[in-house]
Formats: structure tokens, C-alpha cells, sequence
């Protein structure tokens, strides 16, 4: 032991409860007895610092899956763990994610790695203000494979589908096995692509089940449950596509499920948002609803682009729905005032004109007589009249009529007057 | 030498015209009339003798268009119409002037014939003038119609009479019945036409007249300018059935007497003078001798 200037070093050599007393001496006092000496005793326990020690980890752990970091296998004594003191630094990055926290409480330390990538998480252990001691671990963060498989709930028998999955994730490329019927047999093998094109299977339930398999080795497997039925057809259809207001439209529709009979039929003739009809489905001589076959005739108040529109639905759930495209236009009136009139002064003529509204009717016939630009002839009835010319000489009548959409058509005629023919 | 000269005038004089009267007894009388008002027809006889008879029997009356003095022969149902001023009155014997004015008074109903066989019968409240009177059968007649109402007949295929009113002009033309009211007061008019050829126009200067159809009623308002056609109702049609049937007792057309046998007449006058002159002369011829 060596003193120097008040200061006692002293290193001890093994593990052990010290009692030290501690006298101080002078020279001018070496002649006082021993016990005249002033003194001081106190105890002291010395132990081996151990380093920290770790339960070994995995060499992988996959995100999400928490890891536990336990400093059992550290031998401090258990005086000694009141004042131990440790933290830790989960991902070394050389940021302390932790506080000092007390050692009796956390030498299990339990964390969880969201995101992947190789870890060297850092924890340092401290005895008060002596020597720190710190454990390091390296291990490989990994995310599991995660298998996803996309294509419709429902197939047609047959029908080429694409079985999609790649939306499954995992470490590195990824390797997909696909079974399409759940028969136990790998129906398909895809190194990359994750997308398999496969008829679909006869009618009936199956389970499909892709297994993925990534880098690591780790494997996922996703089932997916379906039907494979064939689909209800439909067809919906006009007689015309283009018509006036007052033309009476034929909608037809026919449709056909080879499987399932019909449980709903909606009809829209118009496409209008609030124009839906349900319809109910007639059966056929056998009983049987999987066959339609009806129509409706239906005419339009005002000009437009209709989407006539109907869907049904399969017992099975699914539902076919077509739409067509009809025009519909408000015609102008159409009018004749008749050919060239041969007349006899004094002696009447009858002017037949004749007009016609497409979509409607004419509700107004006007006449001028005089050629003045006034029509003073108005009728609501017909624009039939009989005329007797006093004068001789060439005129020309003007013919017009207004239909009950409040279109006009105007129309002329020729009428020369002699005295005798 | 009497006789022979009774005899050349009873050949060669003219045959006598006169007015014509047809009671419903089948008796037919030529005379003068004078009056036809208060249910009683005043005439002359052939004879120039004043007669007068209920009008109930008489069933038809033809006046002489020979016998005519001016272009229109006037006779009143009722009442004397009157001019403008109110001071004029047209009598039953006078000439019908046709550059007056008349005012049909609240009671007075006026014939006017025209010698193109148009009859007009201007009803109580009407005033009217004739602008222009036809002198022959194929002139028409224009009569404005200031206000009331006159029925327009035609007696013969090719009669027109144009009545012309602030509103337009209403047209009959031939063999017809046209009715023409003018209400003065929104310058409108109204034709029905009860039969034949009716018609309706603007003006004078349109080409033509849009036909009136039997039974049925067009208006035009000088406003509007635009012919307005409807059925006439009902009781207006049948209103004028009677008016109808009385104008159809009153004509104007030529009269001419019935051959008188003047021949035979005077054979026999002459015979008969003859024979009394032989009787006469044999009788002193034998008186004589005695």
C-alpha cells in the first residue's frame, strides 16, 4: 500500500471484506505510544469485475418478433445489484436508446425490431462509477414472407385467369408455388414473375394456396377460397338507336346462366340515378329462372342520351349487367302548304296542307292570305280552309304551323287567279 | 171604227208592270204598294184603286224592278229608319238615297233591295251607308256598316254584296245568307254565315275572302287582325230561321203581267159588237119594213 500525500492507493488482489484501519504518524510524534495515535478503521469489499454477459441471441429474427435481451449470465454479485446500472442501445448506432436504467429491473430487456437489417445492439453495465462494461451481439433482422394471392372470388369454368401474387413480400426474390384446386399438387412453379395464367377449374368450391418462399428460406403459404361457376350472360338491346320523342322504344333483354337460376332483375330504361326497377323473375316451363327473356316499351318526354341498363343476379351472387345507348331527339315539324293553286275569281278554293310532328303533335295552324307577313288565319284544329280570291293576279299563301313543343315549320304555295280556266 | 181601234191599242200596247202580291190563298194581285207596316199592306190596284189587306194573308211580295226609280228599292219591316241627324225619314214610296246616312232607330227594321238581287235587312240600331249601289245584276253592292248588325240575302248566282266595317269586310256572294255584326266600340266584327257563299276579309284590297262556313262564326278585331272561328251558337242559328223566312216573302225582280188574253177579248168584243150591230141594224132594218 502506498500513500502519497493523504492519498492511499491501494489494488487489491483478490476478492475479500477488508478491514482497514488507517493511523496517521508524524515525526515529532514517534516517540507517543501506538495507541496515541490517531486512527481510523473501515471495512472494504473488493470483488472481480465480470463482464456483461447476454443470453446468445438468434442469428435471425424476423420484424415485429421481440427479442429479449437478458444479462442473467452477467455475475455481478447480488450486493452489487442495487447499484449496478445499464442501458442500452438497441440497433448500435452509437446512440443510447435508454437511460441508465437500474440493473435489477431491466436485466431482461425485451425489444422489437420493425424495421429489417443486420443489428449490433450495445448494452453497458456500471457499478456505480467504476468501470463500465458493455455487451455486444450481432444478428440479422429479417421480414417473413408474406404470401398474397389476388384473382376473382368467382371463375368461369375454364376461363384463363390470372393468378396474381405478386403482391406477396419477403427477403429477396421470392420463389411461388401455386395450387390452384387444393388437390395437394403444385398445379404451377414461378421463380419471379408471381403470376401464373391457368384455367380455372371445373365448376365447383376450391381452396387455392400459394406458397412463397423467400432468400432466407422462410415460407409463407396463403389460401384463398373460390368458386368456380360460369357467369350469367346478358344482353340488352334496342330496336332503335336513334328516335324521336314520341316513338315508342322495344328494350329487349335476354340472359342465361347455365348453372344458377336468377334471383334479381333490375332494369334502368332511362340510366337516369333514380330510374332502377326490380323486375321479378319469371320461371320457365321446367321451373327453372336461369333463362330471361323480356322486354319493355317505353317512349321518352324529353330529347337526350339514355343508357337503358339492366343487371341481374345468380343465385350464386354474381351479377352480369349491360347497358345500351339510345338517342333521343325532339323532331321539328314537318309541313305543306299543298301544290300551286289554279283559282277562279269568285269561286273558293280549299287549301288541304298537311304537317306532321314526329314527336308530337301540332297544336297550331297559321295562315297568312294576304301575303302581309301577319298570319291572321289561326286554328288549333287544322290548317284546312276554303279561300275565295276577288282579285285577279298571282298570290302566295304562307302556311305555318307550331308544334306542342313550340317548333315551328313554315310552308308556301302559289296561287295564280284567272277568270276562266 | 171604235172597235178597230180598241182593238190596235189592246195589240200593241206594251203588257203594264206593277208590283206583285201573292196571298196565301193562291190569289195573285198587281198593284202599287204603299205600305207593308202595322200588319197591313196599303197598294193600288191595278185599277189605281186604293185596297189594303192583312198582312198575315199575304204570302209573298214582289216588287217591280221595272217600276224602280234609283238602285235600291228601300221598305221598312217596322219603324222609319233615320239619318244621321235623326231629322230625315225614309218612307216606303220614297227613292232610297244612297249618299245618306241612315240610322235604324230602336225599333225599326229597313229592306234594301239592290237590282243584283241582294236583300239586306239592317235590324234595329243599325247605322249604315251604301257606298256603292250595283245598276246592274253582275255590280256588287258596298254598304258600310258603322255599327249593328244587317243580314245579307242572295237572291241570284251572282249577287255580292260587300259589307264593310272598321274591323274588315264581310262577304256574300251568289245564292247566300250572311249575318254582320260591327261593335264600334274595339272595332271587331262577327259573320255567321246561315247559308251559301260567305266570306270574310281584312280589307278591299286582299286578294280574297276567307269562306265563312255555314254555321259557323268568325269574328275580327281591327286589333288583332286574325280571324277567329268558332260554330255559331245554336240559338242564333235558329233566331234567324223566322227573319229568314219573312225576307224570303219580299223580292225585287221584274213583274210582268200575266197575258190578259186581249186577243180573245177583243174577237169577242168584236164579235159580239158585230153581232149587236147586225141585231141592230136588222132590227130597224126590219122596223123599218114593217
Amino acid at each position: 500500500m502506498r500513500i502519497e500525500r493523504n492519498i492511499l492507493q491501494w489494488t487489491p488482489q483478490k476478492e475479500g471484506r477488508f478491514s482497514i484501519s488507517l493511523r496517521a504518524n508524524a515525526e515529532t510524534w514517534a516517540d507517543l505510544p501506538d495507541s496515541l495515535w490517531p486512527s481510523q478503521d473501515f471495512f472494504l469489499r473488493t470483488f472481480r469485475m465480470p463482464d456483461a454477459q447476454i443470453v446468445p441471441l438468434p442469428g435471425k429474427v424476423t420484424t415485429g418478433t421481440p427479442v429479449t435481451f437478458d444479462l442473467g449470465p452477467s455475475k455481478y454479485p447480488s450486493w452489487a445489484w442495487s447499484d449496478l446500472r445499464v442501458r442500452y442501445d438497441f440497433d448500435g448506432d452509437e446512440n443510447w436508446d435508454t437511460p441508465f436504467l437500474p440493473f435489477s429491473g431491466t436485466r431482461v430487456h425485451t425489444h422489437r425490431y420493425e424495421l429489417p437489417g443486420t443489428m449490433t445492439p450495445r448494452i453497458l453495465v456500471k457499478y456505480r462509477n467504476s468501470e463500465e462494461r458493455s455487451v455486444s451481439v450481432r444478428f440479422l433482422v429479417n421480414i417473413p414472407p408474406r404470401a398474397v394471392l389476388n384473382f376473382p372470388d368467382t371463375l368461369e369454368p375454364g376461363s384463363e385467369i390470372v393468378w396474381d401474387a405478386t403482391e406477396s413480400k419477403g427477403n429477396g426474390p421470392l420463389r411461388y408455388r401455386l395450387d390452384i384446386d387444393g388437390n395437394g399438387t403444385w398445379d404451377a412453379l414461378d421463380s419471379v414473375a408471381g403470376k401464373f395464367k391457368l384455367a380455372a377449374p371445373p365448376a365447383g368450391k376450391y381452396t387455392a394456396i400459394l406458397e412463397v418462399r423467400d432468400a432466407t428460406g422462410s415460407t409463407h403459404r396463403a389460401e384463398k377460397r373460390y368458386v368456380s361457376n360460369a357467369a350469367p350472360g346478358l344482353r340488352i338491346k334496342s330496336n332503335l338507336q336513334k328516335t324521336n320523342l314520341v316513338t315508342p322504344v322495344t328494350v329487349q333483354i335476354r340472359a342465361f346462366d347455365s348453372e344458377d337460376d336468377f334471383t334479381h332483375l333490375r332494369y334502368n330504361l332511362s340510366g337516369l340515378e333514380n330510374a332502377w326497377q326490380e323486375e321479378a323473375i319469371p320461371a320457365d316451363s321446367t321451373g327453372r329462372k336461369n333463362r330471361l327473356e323480356m322486354e319493355w316499351v317505353q317512349t321518352f318526354d324529353k330529347p337526350g342520351h339514355y343508357v337503358p341498363q339492366a343487371c341481374v343476379t345468380s343465385a350464386d351472387g354474381r351479377i352480369a349487367c349491360a347497358k345500351t345507348k339510345l338517342e333521343i331527339y325532339d323532331a321539328p315539324p314537318v309541313c305543306s302548304a299543298g301544290p300551286a293553286i289554279r283559282a277562279t275569281l269568285g269561286q273558293p278554293v280549299e287549301l288541304k296542307p298537311t304537317a306532321e310532328d314526329p314527336d308530337g303533335k301540332i297544336v297550331k295552324w297559321e295562315w297568312d292570305l294576304n301575303g302581309d307577313g301577319e298570319f291572321e288565319f289561326i286554328s288549333a284544329d287544322s290548317g284546312n280552309l276554303r279561300y275565295t280570291f276577288a282579285h285577279l293576279g298571282e298570290f302566295k299563301l304562307t302556311l305555318r304551323v307550331t308544334s306542342s313543343d313550340g317548333r315551328t315549320a313554315t310552308s308556301q304555295t302559289q296561287v295564280e287567279v284567272k277568270k276562266k280556266w | 171604227m171604235v172597235a178597230i181601234v180598241v182593238l190596235l191599242v189592246c195589240l200593241f200596247t206594251h203588257p203594264s208592270h206593277a208590283d206583285k202580291m201573292i196571298f196565301k190563298s193562291g190569289e195573285t194581285v198587281y198593284g202599287k204598294i204603299r205600305s207593308e207596316r202595322d200588319s197591313v199592306v196599303r197598294y193600288l190596284d191595278r185599277y189605281d184603286r186604293p185596297r189594303q189587306i192583312s198582312a198575315g194573308e199575304v204570302d209573298t211580295i214582289l216588287y217591280d224592278i221595272n217600276k224602280l226609280r234609283g238602285d235600291a228599292k228601300a221598305a221598312f219591316r217596322k219603324g222609319q229608319p233615320t239619318d244621321r241627324t235623326g231629322k230625315f225619314r225614309l218612307r216606303n214610296r220614297d227613292d232610297f238615297d244612297i249618299k245618306a246616312d241612315y240610322r235604324t232607330d230602336s225599333l225599326s227594321e229597313l229592306d234594301v233591295h239592290f237590282r243584283n238581287g241582294i236583300h239586306a235587312r239592317f235590324t234595329p240600331g243599325a247605322h249604315f251607308r251604301v257606298l256603292k249601289a250595283p245598276s246592274s245584276d253582275r255590280d256588287p253592292v258596298v254598304i258600310r256598316l258603322d255599327s249593328g248588325q244587317v243580314l245579307i240575302w242572295g237572291r241570284q248566282e251572282k249577287a255580292l254584296a260587300q259589307i264593310k266595317t272598321n274591323a274588315g269586310v264581310g262577304v256574300a256572294r251568289g245564292y247566300s245568307s250572311l249575318v254582320v255584326t260591327t261593335a264600334p266600340k274595339d272595332s271587331s266584327m262577327r259573320t255567321v254565315c246561315l247559308q251559301g257563299l260567305c266570306g270574310i276579309q281584312q280589307s278591299l284590297a286582299s286578294p280574297g275572302e276567307l269562306v265563312v262556313e255555314t254555321g259557323r262564326l268568325v269574328r275580327l278585331s281591327a286589333s288583332r287582325g286574325v280571324f277567329e272561328s268558332g260554330p255559331a251558337p245554336p240559338e242564333e242559328m235558329q233566331g234567324w230561321e223566322p227573319v229568314m223566312a219573312d225576307m224570303e216573302r219580299y223580292r225585287l225582280e221584274e213583274i210582268e203581267y200575266p197575258p190578259v188574253n186581249y186577243w180573245a177579248k177583243a174577237v169577242t168584243g168584236f164579235g159580239f159588237m158585230l153581232f149587236f150591230y147586225g141585231s141592230t141594224l136588222g132590227v130597224l132594218g126590219y122596223v123599218n119594213n114593217i
